[in-house]
């Protein structure tokens, strides 16, 4: 009995608050007649391969920044190991948007860097690093942020592998160069397409980092520019549908991939690789070309921190002047303040239930016996494949003068929305728990009488808590900085979270400052979140964050 | 246990926004938070000692003007008797027109007092039935960073067709006129200025040099400032919002002579205000002396803005001997202007303006690139015709009408897109081979496995 009503209970809510709002829209967007004007419009083809181009560009940046950093850091000890990798995850705290401010600030034709470059006499004429067209500094930025994912992924895939096979492989006499590819690479393939796939996700429905870059010719840009036009223009819908489809192909691959792929070598008995110190030449070469990608990926994190310390900085290398004046009216400021007890609310509030949707969830995935199990499992993955910016378009028209009104009131829209998003990551967190916990247990614990309550205070809640505290953090933390969402559904100034505070303040004359100091203040919270998430599970983050 | 606790931190947010009790007023603005702030502050003192009682403004933030507009019309589809807003405070003369000829204003019937212009430059400030009033007034012109222009060795440009020179590629600064209704003015302006033909060719010159087009209009100036772009097209009090902290030079301001306007910046009563009588009497507050002297007076003077600098003109001339003056230190009733503004023209095309150029200058800036189109995308006349046209466009009408345009002028483009496709080929053929060697290397590992059984 209790089963079913829980089965039912989230079946109803992932209808409610996922199915029908993104279907509604795609189906509004499938009329022949937009389909048709969609399809035979050159420029929504223009975004489209845009769109897909910086999907691609940018998830090859990832991977050429995470496999030559993933395989030094496992395979050899560099010095200051634990340092180097808690940066390598720095990135991941810092929405890209917010990365995108500091960079824009640094690398603009007479920032700060070209200015060094003019002065030290290195180039006569501003070098356009983020060049005329955008999509480059929009690719840049977005590797920046999210080569952590395809790293981890590939690291756990590194410590995963039986050594028995480079060992036999060195034996029969091959070099270094062909045990890498003959071997590693073809048994990395499984991590490298499937956090490849992932990047390109994301990066394709990203919209804080064009917006910021005002990179305008983006499918998710495009989106943005139709959901306050709904009535005035029928084609924001088929682009959201067309959004759909893709992210829903590219899920539907990553799955496939995923269960065709044989864990090669991947045994748990097998000896792992342990990391060999690296010497001489070797070694200081690792060190300096590690060493540089990591300032290169701490620059915009740099760049945000400037800011939020400069008062004034114009045209020249370094600030004017430095005052802390920004970070003493973050918490006074009529937006800021209220924006992060907003966001704390949504957050925790959102997280509340994420817990209990994960809870039922995984339990009745992993010990329940319920008819409809299958369903629930496949519709609770499918927030993966539903970008943020099409549930909040689907949200703004089904809800729309029913109690739930966005532009009313969107709090309880706001934390609806980043409890579907965060479904998956939950579940996913909390089943690993339920792997791991023997239901042997359990049912002794029945045998000799206890009833479920004890059992659950006993044996299932202690068992299980680190992955639900894992899992609630990085729920937490996900939704305190929640960009698309956010954007296009709080519209009242009192109800603006951060990452909508962080916008409207852009566009004030003296804001910069002020969002960068939120920016800090937001990543060192962040950062404080994963890192006890990581402590609590003592598991790599990679498990949480793979698809 | 979690699970409780949030909803009790809800219910207790929820209950703090109930018991304040204040009387309301809901105001939709694209104005930036400091003028929100400042007005906000000064009001409810105001309303505070006249009638004992605090008042609760919620401002409403959707974006820049064209947004506003835009979200105004869907929801008063929606519900056509009254959307629960009672002022729209900002975005220039002609959106507030625009509404008024939808009949989506509520006429505010308040009396003006003799010491309010009812004119600036020949420009009319107010409406003459009285549904909506200047609350201040903006000057287009070309905010310039002289360091960057010199180190380029270029001349400071000095009027809009100036800013349309090809050494000047890449080195403009706009905002995208259909975000932002100070961006689209100036582009209006151009076409008033120089006549429909002309008029198109110095957009279509100047659509080609800038950078990006920025969604907001306020970091254009900021861009110039950063030295991103050398010169951009700004409201002088986006560009004295980036002048004041620097040395004088570093930064100036240009009007074009004799091809710029200055123009009103409205407030009105939208209608079925649902507190028609707060939001008449803050009309009287912003139109008073107590209220003018906020967008004019620097920050802690008595009287002045509390906490931010607004630098922006004041409707009441005589202010302007009174009160040391911020901003760029324009009195703009001393000006002359040789253009005459049309707005009840330049209102009626607004929308329609705003997809014409979406399709022809912002989204058609590589088309432009590669060559400038000798005549405007469509004759003034069509325009008209389809401004004018009995009923109006229906959102269907619209899409198809964009949809055409959009083909026209990318008809050029379609080999390009098929370059595009470049990186999307490459990557397919790799995931082949991949998959091709994955299963070379099953095969050969299959063959092993049996040999050596």
């Amino acid at each position: 009995m209790l089963q079913r009503l829980m089965l039912i209970g989230s079946l109803a809510f992932l209808v409610c608050m996922l199915v029908v709002p993104v279907g509604a829209t795609i189906q509004q967007g499938f009329a022949p007649e937009l389909i048709h004007l969609l399809l035979s419009s050159p420029r929504f083809w223009e975004c489209l391969l845009n769109s897909v181009n910086l999907a691609i560009f940018c998830s090859a940046l990832c991977i050429c920044f995470a496999l030559p950093l993933a395989l030094l850091t496992s395979r050899y000890r560099l010095p200051m190991q634990g340092l180097i990798q808690s940066i390598t995850l720095l990135p991941l705290v810092l929405p890209p948007f917010v990365s995108a401010i500091g960079l824009r600030k640094l690398l603009s034709r007479f920032g700060p860097i070209n200015l060094l470059l003019m002065h030290t006499g290195l180039t006569d004429n501003p070098i356009d690093f983020l060049g005329a067209s955008g999509l480059t500094g929009v690719a840049v930025v977005q590797a920046l942020h999210l080569y952590p994912l395809p790293y981890l992924a590939i690291t756990s895939a590194l410590n995963r592998q039986d050594s028995s096979l480079e060992e036999a492989a060195a034996l029969l006499g091959a070099s270094p160069l062909q045990r890498l590819k003959a071997i590693t690479l073809p048994l990395l393939t499984p991590a490298l397409v499937g956090s490849g796939i992932l990047v390109f996700t994301w990066s394709l429905t990203d919209l804080g980092t064009p917006l910021v870059f005002d990179y305008r010719s983006l499918l998710s840009v495009r989106i943005f520019e139709h959901a306050d036009d709904t009535s005035g223009n029928p084609m924001g819908h088929s682009l959201v549908a067309m959004m759909a489809v893709l992210c829903t192909l590219l899920f539907a691959i990553s799955q496939r991939l995923k269960a065709r792929s044989p864990i090669l070598g991947g045994t748990k008995e097998g000896r792992t690789i342990s990391p060999r110190p690296l010497k001489g030449p070797a070694k200081l070469l690792a060190s300096i070309g590690v060493l540089l990608f990591l300032a290169l990926a701490t620059t915009p994190h740099l760049g945000v921190f400037l800011l939020s310390i400069a008062p004034k900085w114009f045209m020249t290398v370094l600030p004017e002047r430095i005052s802390f004046a920004a970070y003493s009216e973050l918490f006074s400021h009529p937006l800021t303040g209220p924006s992060i007890r907003n966001s704390v609310v949504l957050s925790v509030a959102s997280t509340g239930l994420n817990l209990t949707l994960g809870l039922s969830i995984a339990w009745l995935l992993a010990r329940g016996s319920a008819p409809g199990r299958k369903l629930l499992d496949l519709l609770s993955m499918t927030p993966l494949a539903v970008p943020g910016i099409v549930l909040a378009f689907g949200y703004l028209g089904i809800f729309a003068g029913t109690p739930l009104d966005a532009r009313v009131n969107p709090m309880p829209l706001l934390i609806l929305g980043y409890t579907v998003r965060r479904v998956p990551f939950m579940l996913r967190s909390i089943d690993a728990g339920f792997a791991q916990c023997d239901a042997a247990l359990e049912e002794a614990a029945a045998i000799f009488g206890a009833a479920p309550p004890t059992i659950l205070q006993r044996i299932t809640a202690p068992l299980l808590a680190p992955q639900i505290i894992a899992g609630a953090i990085l729920c937490f933390c996900m939704a305190m900085l929640e960009v698309s969402e956010s954007l296009l559904l709080a519209t009242r100034e009192k109800y603006f979270p951060i990452s909508k505070a962080m916008y409207s303040l852009l566009s004030r004359p003296d804001g910069a400052a002020i969002a960068s100091a939120l920016g800090v203040v937001t990543m060192a919270l962040l950062l404080l979140g994963f890192w006890s998430a990581a402590r609590l599970t003592r598991r790599p983050l990679a498990e949480i964050f793979r698809p | 246990m979690t699970i409780f606790r949030c909803l009790l931190a809800v219910a207790l947010f929820y209950l703090a926004e109930l018991q304040a009790g204040a009387d309301e007023l809901t105001i939709i603005s694209p104005h930036w938070e400091g003028i929100r702030y400042e007005f906000a502050n000064a009001f409810s003192e105001y309303y505070q000692g006249q009638y004992g009682k605090p008042i609760h403004i919620t401002w409403l933030d959707v974006g820049g003007t064209s947004e506003i507009l835009r979200y105004i019309r869907s929801e008063y589809q929606r519900s056509p008797s009254g959307v629960g807003i009672d002022l729209l405070f900002g975005g220039g003369i002609d959106p507030f027109i625009e509404l008024k000829r939808a009949a989506l204003l509520e006429p505010a019937k308040i009396n003006l007092a003799p010491e309010v212009a009812r004119e600036v430059a020949g420009t009319p400030l107010h409406d003459p039935d009285g549904y909506f009033f200047a609350a201040t007034m903006s000057v287009f012109g070309i905010i310039c960073n002289q360091e960057v222009l010199r180190r380029l060795n270029l001349e400071p440009p000095r009027t809009w067709e100036d800013l349309g020179t090809p050494e000047l590629r890449g080195w403009i600064g706009s905002g995208d006129p259909r975000r932002s209704g100070s961006m689209h003015m100036a582009y209006e302006i151009m076409l008033q200025a120089y006549g429909w033909e002309r008029g198109w060719q110095a957009i279509y010159r100047l659509g080609a040099n800038i950078r990006s087009f920025v969604a907001n209009s306020l970091q254009v100036s900021k861009d110039v400032s950063n030295g991103e772009v050398a010169c951009g097209l700004a409201i002088d009090s986006q560009a004295s919002s980036q002048l004041r902290s620097l040395e004088p030079g570093k930064l100036t301001f240009t009007i074009p002579t004799g091809l710029s306007v200055i123009n009103g910046d409205a407030i009105a009563l939208l209608k079925g205000a649902p507190h028609p009588d707060i939001a008449r009497e803050f009309l009287r507050f912003i139109l008073s002396e107590a209220g003018q002297r906020i967008w004019m007076l620097p920050v802690g003077s008595p009287g002045g803005p509390r906490s931010y600098e607004l630098a922006r003109f004041s409707v009441l001339p005589h202010l302007y001997a009174k009160v040391p003056r911020t901003g760029i230190g324009l009195n703009p009733f001393e000006q002359q202007s040789s253009l005459r503004y049309n707005s009840t023209l330049g209102s009626s095309r607004w929308g329609l303006l705003n997809d014409l150029f979406g399709v022809y200058v912002v989204d058609g800036q590589q088309v432009l690139r590669q060559s400038i189109p000798t005549s405007p995308p469509l004759p003034e006349a069509t325009l008209a015709t389809l401004t004018a046209a009995h009923p109006p466009l229906s959102p269907l009408d619209r899409a198809h009408l964009i949809h055409d345009w959009e083909t026209a002028a990318y008809q050029h483009s379609w080999p390009r897109l098929g370059l595009q496709l470049v990186p999307t080929f490459l990557v397919i053929m790799i995931l082949f081979l991949c998959a091709h060697l994955n299963r070379r290397a099953t095969r050969r590992r299959s063959t092993i496995r049996s040999a050596s059984e």
